[in-house]
């Protein structure tokens, strides 16, 4: 038998939803981090829509262009060369 | 004392409580940075655990941290004075004693059951520790696995990250217990059931650092300690065996062959983890109390609960180790990160009656299993106080030498995650490890020694310390 009260299963808080759009957001840039690595390789990079929406050299220039949409956006210093698979 | 053992994480609050070492805040406070901030300043006080009662966009939630900072609070959780910690567990450790867990058919961790869809794991309170752990990691779990071959069951604490509503990163790592369970289940071909304990009582939490051989279930420890078996409930949808008085329990299975990229993660030395292709977790049930409290466990520039948490338990077990080799071996305290400085000291007698033994014992440490982050070696006499890094700093101010009294060796294990390593050209998890020899040497001493330590009259001191309390000092 399921049990369950309101605040697990009524409806998501704004932060909640924010945080839904954030994995989404992490999740396009797990899929795509080949490319984000071949273009911005030692950035900084804020993901916003499922795209890159800012780069920067320096996080700050990053979470600037994110503005209101903290709650949402990834950020990402872009590592170089092959990411390691230890297991 | 009262209060142990504790057998759940309410019991672990109310006696903090009692004891006037627990704050219930009321202010709302953010989960992203406000509870890690407050967090890092307990630790730079010593300051009591906290209980958040307001969430920020999390209603109905209460949020604890800071359980296990200090000395004091895990003393309690062990039954024991904060200074005979490590003879306790040390002992315990010698005498090899365990008690299988009591198996119940229900358990407050089960009042709330939500299966398959039903799971959404954005609704826990997940703290942000850095600036830049996006999404944030579930701290404070305690991970179950089970051996297909044997039935054993590892526990240890693990870090999770949120990568979907009911999807999570885990850093699995070839070398550790739980890695080579993994590497069975795939041998098998099954994705690996896992069980994670979110919110238990404290002692839950230092049995699982303990370290058990391969077939050694921590569990066992917990009933061993205190004398009475841990009462355990079956999970849901796996045959692991999780605490019955848990605030959650998060069910899933380790995908065998999906990777996702983990991290970064603030890490014990203060810096960021890189990120990693990590397996991914299918959750598949969450079951919780009613009104349950999500536990988080700060861990970043120390001091932090989960570096105090570790360091406690690595210093016992590396003494353990090393003692066995070097019995003149009196104490063992890590300094810094998990022991990439750590501070020994041995009988000072045997440093005059027996030659090199202080080499031999930093090559004794660097050979222990339970050292695998050393890299700098401060071996100070026994009449220097560990617990007192004046007292280090003194020693090495006045018996130390560096033209004569430091020993390097290049190559040796190191820890990838020491942004220090010169890892170019080499690879990572090399290092140099250092010996500073702050013992006081054999004579012929210079005229200083001669005098002898220039400290007031024994008699005096020993008066003192009788009246101090008479002087008006608490």
């Amino acid at each position: 038998m399921v049990t369950t009260v309101h605040w697990l299963t009524g409806d998501l808080t704004p932060l909640q939803q924010a945080r839904v759009r954030m994995l989404e957001n992490r999740e396009w840039l797990d899929d795509n981090i080949a490319d984000v690595q071949r273009d911005y390789a030692n950035k900084w990079v804020a993901v916003l829509d499922r795209q890159i929406c800012a780069s920067a050299d320096q996080y700050p220039r990053v979470l600037e262009a994110v503005g209101d949409r903290l709650e949402e956006a990834v950020f990402l210093r872009v590592p170089e060369g092959e990411i390691a698979r230890p297991i | 004392m009262s209060g142990f053992p504790f057998h759940s994480l309410r019991e672990f609050i109310a006696y903090l409580d009692s004891q006037g070492r627990l704050v219930r805040n009321s202010v709302e406070v953010d989960l992203r940075g406000e509870v890690a901030a407050i967090s890092r300043k307990i630790g730079l006080t010593d300051g009591p655990a906290v209980l958040h009662e307001s969430i920020k966009g999390y209603p109905g939630w209460q949020l604890f941290t800071d359980g296990l900072t200090t000395r004091e609070r895990q003393a309690w959780a062990l039954g024991v004075e904060p200074g005979e910690i490590g003879g306790r567990v040390s002992r315990f450790l010698a005498d090899g004693h365990k008690m299988k867990p009591r198996i119940v058919d229900d358990g407050p961790c089960k009042e709330i059951k939500l299966l398959g869809h039903h799971v959404d794991l954005i609704r826990l309170p997940v703290a942000y520790t850095g600036e830049f752990d996006v999404p944030p990691f579930i701290s404070a779990g305690i991970s179950n696995a089970k051996d297909p071959e044997t039935g054993w069951q590892n526990t240890a604490v693990r870090r999770f990250q949120l990568k979907g509503r009911q999807l999570l990163n885990h850093l699995l790592l070839p070398f550790q217990q739980e890695g080579m369970i993994f590497q069975k289940w795939r041998k098998l071909g099954k994705p690996m059931p896992l069980s994670i304990v979110v919110g238990t009582d404290p002692l839950y939490y230092l049995a699982s650092q303990l370290p058990a051989p391969p077939q050694v279930d921590e569990q066992d420890y917990w009933g061993a300690l205190t004398g009475e078996p841990l009462e355990v409930v079956r999970s849901e949808t796996n045959d692991i065996l999780v605490p019955a008085t848990a605030e959650i329990v998060i069910e899933g299975e380790v995908d065998l062959d999906e990777r996702r990229l983990e991290g970064p993660y603030s890490e014990f030395t203060g810096y960021y983890s890189g990120v990693r292709y990590f397996p991914v977790i299918r959750v598949k049930a969450v079951t919780m109390r009613r009104d349950c409290i999500y536990q988080n466990i700060y861990n970043a520039q120390e001091p932090a609960e989960g570096g105090n948490i570790g360091y406690l338990m690595t210093e016992i077990e590396l003494h353990r180790q090393v003692k066995a080799i070097i019995p003149e071996l009196r104490e063992i305290r890590i300094l810094s990160c998990w022991g990439l400085v750590l501070a020994v000291s041995i009988d000072k007698q045997a440093v005059r009656q027996k030659a090199g033994i202080v080499k031999k014992l930093f090559m004794a440490i660097k050979s222990a299993p339970a050292s695998q982050f050393v890299k700098t070696v401060i071996v100070v006499d026994d009449d220097i106080d560990l617990r007192n890094v004046q007292h280090i700093l003194w020693a090495m101010g006045t018996k130390f030498q560096g033209s004569k009294d430091i020993t390097v060796i290049d190559g040796a294990p190191g820890c990838i995650l020491d942004p220090s390593e010169p890892w170019i050209q080499r690879g990572v998890g090399y290092t140099s490890i250092t010996l500073l020899d702050c013992t006081e040497k054999p004579p012929p001493y210079d005229e200083p020694y001669k005098r002898g330590l220039s400290i007031p009259p024994l008699d005096a001191i020993r008066r003192v310390d009788e009246r101090w309390r008479d002087y008006g000092f608490a």
